[in-house]
């Protein structure tokens, strides 16, 4: 009866750290989307979200305004730039459970120290 | 946000990857390619169906919807990456056009046959010349045909390196996205069906060997290969293949020229690969001059990619300015020359162990005036400046004296009017003459694919034993081999984008329908 308590005990803990180290999520979205998955899965759990999932709470428009730069480096914008517009995924930049670099600094060495990996 | 398809998950499952790629009965039996038997047409059912589908965002891309949608036919472009624009968009926005309004404003004397010469020079004679005369036939009307769309131009007119005289306009923002936004925002409005993250997987033929559609991943990730649903879509019309080239294709970029290894970075789009090109080969495309595999000159080894480098470079150091060996302060090749003469030269630049030894170009305020990237190299010390000659000097570690005296030799050359070093053009030379200086290290980057597909003047694809077009099959663009020859020169791959992609599109649209089967 204890060995059996145990086992379980073991599995169970595996299990518990397996799921910790699967699904981290940001504090923001830990306060305000708590543990409902399909909020954001809109394509079933094993498949990456579209991007209509991060836009039922996120404007682009307000986005590229809030990131706005001077005239000199408005293109820069990492929400309205040059090559792309507004048009750019906000998956290409932003990760969920893994973080994530600007698409941008493929190519460029722009500074984003605001961003949200 | 970008275009998204809603995916039904109600529709079930079609079977998967390689089980619909169909092949002649001739490319069966010679190349066994890894696929099923010919399917007949009315079996197959597709979950769409439009006239002609676009494979690919960028100028071909682009061009080839917009003119085929102006035809009457409805259009359906896909692109596997998560944005529009392919290369183009990232490109340096520059187009050589023979016979623009601006040349004849500037009392510039152009011609078709002086654009056909200098491209031919510059292809070592390798180019196929009847594409050639149709892109260079092609370039003050599709000009135009881009300002209609919403284009804007930089007021005057340029001169790259292998051109005879200046013929080059460039978007006022130094960028093909100055060319690429308003093309894809007049694609939405006029009701071209535009999608991101929809990679093609392989082409669909019906049971006589015409391609009437292409296999997708639908919501693909790039490059996450287990990402995506499979989808069929069927093309009435035909398919246009407008993919670009391969430059970020490392292992099939060495295995054309082993001397294209990792240690050269690329000014290409991340999904510049060779993916698309091998879908077209497995059906039976001819392709052509694969191994002509261009490197850009004006690369900077400081920055990633195209960078702002490339721009100042190509507008101020090279037509104002003078490249040296950083160990001997001498210059080495001539500056305007093409860019595989370029590159080629500054690849010679090694130490003993055979690792390069950046050159430096380089120019003063005067030679920079026009240099668009200037203030974001110098911010991001990509390019850098200096008071004096000898303080470059310092900065890069030239052998001072001896950069002074490349200095005062090159001025008199620019007095002479000839530089009986290199032969380089001197029309557009500038004496270097006081600072302050600007400096950048140079080291080429994979740029651009001259080879590809094979195709005739109605851009249709052509088979490589039969040397008849694959029915249903158009290409345009990078995708396509034999325009450029040896080496492209600057600002021709945006003019033969658009003026390629155009036709591709019109005649497509000009093509009889055939009859598919929807879902």
């Amino acid at each position: 009866m204890i060995k059996l308590k145990a086992v379980l005990a073991l599995t169970l803990g595996c299990l518990l750290t397996l799921s910790a180290q699967a699904v981290e999520v940001r504090d923001h979205h830990k306060e305000v989307i708590g543990k409902d998955c399909k909020t954001c899965h809109d394509n079933g759990i094993k498949q990456f979200p579209s991007d209509q999932s991060c836009l039922q709470c996120h404007d682009a428009d307000d986005l590229a305004e809030q990131t706005a730069r001077s005239e000199e480096d408005k293109w820069q914008n990492p929400h309205n730039n040059l090559h792309y517009g507004k048009e750019l995924p906000c998956q290409e930049c932003h990760g969920e459970h893994q973080p994530k670099q600007p698409m941008c600094n493929n190519c460029h060495t722009f500074k984003f120290d605001k961003h949200k990996k | 946000m970008s275009d998204k398809q809603q995916i039904s998950h109600r529709r079930r499952q079609l079977i998967t990857g390689g089980a619909a790629l169909a092949v002649t009965g001739l490319g069966a039996s010679l190349a066994k390619p890894v696929s099923a038997a010919c399917v007949p047409a009315e079996e197959i059912k597709f979950d769409e169906v439009v006239d002609i589908i676009v494979v690919g965002s960028g100028f071909a891309g682009m061009s080839a919807a917009l003119q085929a949608r102006e035809a009457g036919a409805s259009v359906m472009v896909v692109d596997k990456m998560p944005v529009f624009g392919g290369n183009s968009t990232i490109n340096g926005g520059a187009m050589a056009v023979a016979g623009s309004p601006l040349q004849q404003q500037n009392g510039i004397e152009d011609s078709v046959d002086t654009m056909v010469a200098d491209m031919l020079e510059a292809g070592r004679g390798m180019n196929d010349v009847e594409m050639l005369k149709l892109v260079c036939h092609g370039t003050a009307e599709s000009c135009q045909w881009l300002t209609d769309y919403g284009v804007k131009w930089k007021p005057f007119v340029q001169h790259f390196g292998g051109h005879s005289l200046p013929r080059i306009l460039q978007t006022v923002e130094s960028s093909g996205a100055g060319i690429i936004r308003p093309l894809v925002k007049a694609a939405k409005k006029r009701g071209i069906d535009m999608r991101t993250q929809t990679k093609l997987e392989s082409f669909i033929k019906d049971d006589q060997g015409r391609v009437t559609g292409i296999e997708v991943k639908a919501n693909y990730f790039f490059p996450k290969e287990r990402s995506g649903v499979t989808r069929r879509y069927g093309a009435r019309k035909g398919v246009i293949m407008a993919t670009g080239g391969f430059g970020r294709d490392i292992e099939y970029r060495k295995m054309q020229q082993p001397k294209l290894t990792k240690e050269l970075d690329s000014t290409n789009h991340p999904g510049a690969n060779a993916d698309a090109l091998k879908q077209m080969m497995l059906i039976g495309a001819n392709p052509i001059h694969l191994d002509q595999i261009q490197l850009g000159p004006w690369a900077s080894p400081d920055e990633k990619g195209f960078g702002t480098a490339s721009q100042f470079n190509t507008i101020a150091t090279y037509p104002r300015g003078i490249v040296v060996d950083a160990r001997t302060g001498k210059r080495f090749f001539n500056e305007l020359a093409d860019r595989k003469a370029r590159a080629d030269a500054i690849m010679t630049r090694r130490d003993a162990q055979g690792q390069p030894v950046y050159p430096i170009g380089f120019t003063n305020a005067e030679g920079a005036s026009k240099a668009q990237t200037l203030d974001w190299g110098l911010k991001y010390n990509v390019i850098k400046k200096a008071d004096t000659l000898e303080e470059l000097a310092e900065i890069y570690a030239i052998p001072a004296d001896a950069l002074k005296a490349q200095v005062e030799s090159w001025n008199k050359a620019v007095d002479t009017g000839e530089d009986s070093e290199f032969g380089r053009p001197m029309q557009k030379a500038m004496k270097l003459e006081q600072g302050p200086w600007y400096a950048v290290r140079m080291w080429p980057k994979v740029h651009y694919c001259m080879g590809g597909v094979k195709v005739n003047t109605r851009s249709e694809v052509l088979h490589l034993v039969s040397y008849k077009p694959i029915a249903g099959l158009y290409a345009a663009g990078e995708a396509t081999g034999g325009i450029h020859g040896a080496s492209r020169l600057g600002a021709c791959a945006v003019a033969e984008g658009v003026v390629t992609g155009r036709n591709a599109g019109q005649m497509c649209a000009s093509s009889k329908s055939i009859m598919l089967k929807q879902v």
